[in-house]
């Protein structure tokens, strides 16, 4: 008969953990202590992963496909009747063909956008030059020097542009549309300016600009400036969210604007046939990004020696390294929580299980198997474990949020110091984005200040395995060695 | 009629010591056996034996025709013996009721009220009884089993006088009253030992009747 009042080894575990409260609150302080270490740091390294996946994301990865200009082979020389010889690039050109080919034939290129960048006078319907943004710098050298270069000061930087969503400035999160739409395939004749440009000069959506080329240049080089006059509609308005410098002031990115090539080559026909200088592709994941650049040198159209591809990861290496850096010193982490206090555990479990060598004796000279009696002891630390690995989910979302952002601003500041000159041009604290003499240079975008930690059930379902699989094995090495000997060498030792 | 059987058994640690030499002995229900001899003469070896503590280095011993070993030490222990010891063995974070149902199937209560502590007493902490009380707690526990044989082991070795006296009466009254079980005592008193049905001297690791 196993029923009545037979006393199981689940109910003698039951007793235990009420009746000895103090060493069930010790072991209950140090599981708690343990559990929340550990699931705060497993949240903590799967928010860091969720970072880098967005941030990956959001990102994405470009790489710019140029024109190999470098190699003297690809360079004809042509004689021109009172100019003498004129040397052009003699390589494939940068066109919307070609991007087109490419974007149709690699399927983890996400888009493209083609640029060039030139500069024009723009004006207003009624004929007169915009006013211009004065840089909060003050007037450089540079802009002094052109004030006697006639309408040329009047110029602004014009980016001949086949898509913006995919423009670098935009795409890295330097400048944003704030109104209207964005620059697409199959645009003709629009432009979108900067916001502020508009609102001093009364413009907005819809409203027509004129560009032509300087007056001064076009008289210089021959021109009628009056053939180059376009007109384009105002399709969108941008605002800059990053500071950017330049050296002259009327090249900034307050008073650039993107229209298309066939745009600046009408309004700087001295440029001719000049193909795009640049083509940004974007792919999804940074991680594609190898791949995709070995699967364009691949197409069976393409002569990889025409084109050099640049791979810019800078943005997404400011953001990632702080959270490679962390996700690296959490993994660390767990790995000695998780280490200390198994020993901690397993010492803890020898001793209570040491103590109770008086209780095994008895136990098993009334006919316990051995087996109960470690389970007897198991259930114990289990129950304890349970209330421990319950509590933790509530205490760990407070710690892992706190030392999360802590670890954050840690790895923070240690990449910044850390960052070697090479990497990224520093230039009185603006880091460079882009590559032109002229081109504005916008400071480095860090929006990366916190991590979101939320404790996941797959978290919890992870703590719970690795502690019961650490609690048994505690449990089992630590009984082991009373265990093995036979009940008269237990109560030897008793008495 | 035998109810268990020791059959040349023998014992030595390490191979080497021999605590007992071929002992040969029947043990019947309703009969007290007391074990004396002096300290080191392996009574207490040989009480460990017969309970399944341990295993005979050669011989047998043989429970109803059946050696325990084949019956297995553990459920010998569980359903063929109880034991009493001299330092009670209680688990000192139950109460009497709790220890007691350790090992017995029936209600607690009326045995402990049988071996004299009170409806109070039993549902006391172990630790809160004096050591009279929880020998008897021990003896109840004894009781309260299914066994038939008891294995006491100076069960009265650190009680006063009175107290020893009405442990002994419940010991004879397990083999002489109802319970009719075969109750093996070792002991030094030659007080307990003179109520014993059968008295064996255990010398040198031999038994003599």
């Amino acid at each position: 008969m196993k029923g009545g009042f037979f006393m199981s080894f689940i109910h003698r575990a039951f007793l235990y953990v009420i009746r000895k409260r103090t060493k069930t609150l010790i072991l209950f302080l140090i599981l708690l202590v343990i559990s929340t270490l550990v699931l705060s740091g497993i949240s903590i390294r799967d928010a860091t992963e969720t970072a880098q996946l967005n941030v990956r994301q959001a990102l994405g990865g470009v790489f710019t496909l140029d024109q190999n200009t470098g190699d003297p082979s690809k360079w004809v020389n042509t004689e021109v009747e009172g100019f003498g010889t004129r040397s052009y690039y003699g390589g494939v050109p940068l066109t919307v063909d070609l991007a087109d080919y490419i974007m149709e034939n690699v399927s983890s290129i996400k888009g493209y956008d083609a640029t060039y960048i030139n500069y024009v006078v723009p004006k207003n319907e009624d004929g007169d030059s915009l006013e211009l943004l004065e840089s909060e710098d003050g007037e450089s050298g540079m802009d002094a020097l052109l004030s006697g270069f006639g309408d040329f000061n009047s110029s602004v930087s014009a980016y001949a542009s086949t898509n913006t969503n995919f423009n670098s400035y935009f795409a890295g999160g330097y400048i944003e549309l704030v109104e209207g739409r964005h620059l697409v395939p199959g645009d003709t004749n629009v432009a979108i300016i900067s916001k502020e440009l508009a609102d001093i000069n009364g413009l907005s959506i819809g409203d027509t600009l004129v560009l032509q080329m300087s007056e001064y240049k076009a008289s210089m080089m021959g021109y009628d400036a009056e053939n180059t006059k376009i007109e384009v509609e105002i399709i969108g308005l941008f605002q800059a969210t990053a500071k950017s410098v330049t050296s002259l002031s009327n090249w900034s990115m307050d008073n650039a604007l993107y229209t298309t090539l066939d745009v600046v080559r009408h309004a700087r026909p001295d440029m001719g046939d000049e193909s795009y200088e640049h083509i940004n592709f974007y792919v999804n994941d940074p991680g594609q990004l190898d791949n995709t650049i070995s699967t364009i040198k691949a197409l069976p159209d393409i002569d990889p020696t025409d084109f050099v591809i640049n791979v810019d990861s800078s943005d997404v290496d400011s953001v990632m390294e702080p959270l490679t850096n962390m996700d690296r010193l959490i993994g660390i982490l767990i790995v000695l929580i998780l280490v200390v206090g198994a020993v901690i555990l397993y010492l803890i479990l020898a001793n209570r299980i040491k103590e109770r060598i008086h209780e095994s004796g008895i136990l098993l000279s009334l006919g316990v198997s051995k087996a109960k009696i470690i389970g007897q002891y198991l259930i114990e630390v289990a129950l304890v474990a349970i209330l421990a690995f319950g509590l933790s989910v509530f205490s760990s979302g407070v710690v892992a949020q706190t030392v999360g952002n802590q670890l954050l601003d840690y790895t923070l500041s240690d990449s910044v110091s850390n960052n070697s000159p090479n990497e990224i041009e520093d230039y009185d604290g603006m880091s460079i984005v882009g590559s032109d003499d002229f081109a504005p240079q916008f400071e480095g975008k860090n929006d990366l200040t916190q991590i979101q930690v939320s404790i996941s059930a797959t978290a919890i379902i992870l703590l719970c395995v690795a502690g019961f699989a650490v609690i048994c094995i505690s449990v089992v090495l630590a009984a082991l060695p009373i265990l093995r000997l036979k009940p008269k060498e237990i109560l030897s030792k008793m008495s | 009629m035998s109810i268990l059987e020791i059959k040349g058994v023998q014992y030595s640690y390490d191979k080497k010591k021999k605590v007992l030499r071929g002992i040969s002995a029947q043990l019947e229900k309703g009969k007290i056996y007391a074990i004396l001899g002096p300290s080191g003469s392996g009574k207490t070896t040989l009480l460990s034996l017969i309970g399944g503590l341990d295993e005979p280095t050669s011989g047998e011993i043989i429970y109803k025709g059946e050696n325990i070993s084949k019956i297995g030490l553990d459920n010998h222990r569980k359903n063929n013996v109880s034991f009493i010891f001299q330092s009670y063995n209680l688990i000192d974070y139950m109460t009497p009721i709790e220890n007691v149902n350790l090992t017995s199937k029936l209600p607690a209560l009326p045995v402990i009220e049988r071996v004299g502590l009170t409806k109070e007493e039993a549902k006391r902490n172990i630790l809160k009884l004096s050591g009279g009380q929880q020998q008897r707690v021990a003896i109840a526990r004894a009781l309260a089993s299914d066994a038939e044989i008891l294995l006491a082991d100076e069960p009265t070795g650190n009680l006063d006088e009175d107290t020893a006296q009405s442990i002994s009466e419940l010991l004879l009254d397990s083999a002489h009253g109802n319970a009719q079980k075969c109750v093996v005592i070792v002991t030094h008193s030659h007080v307990l030992a003179k109520q014993a049905d059968v008295v064996w001297h255990l010398k040198r690791g031999e038994l003599r009747v």
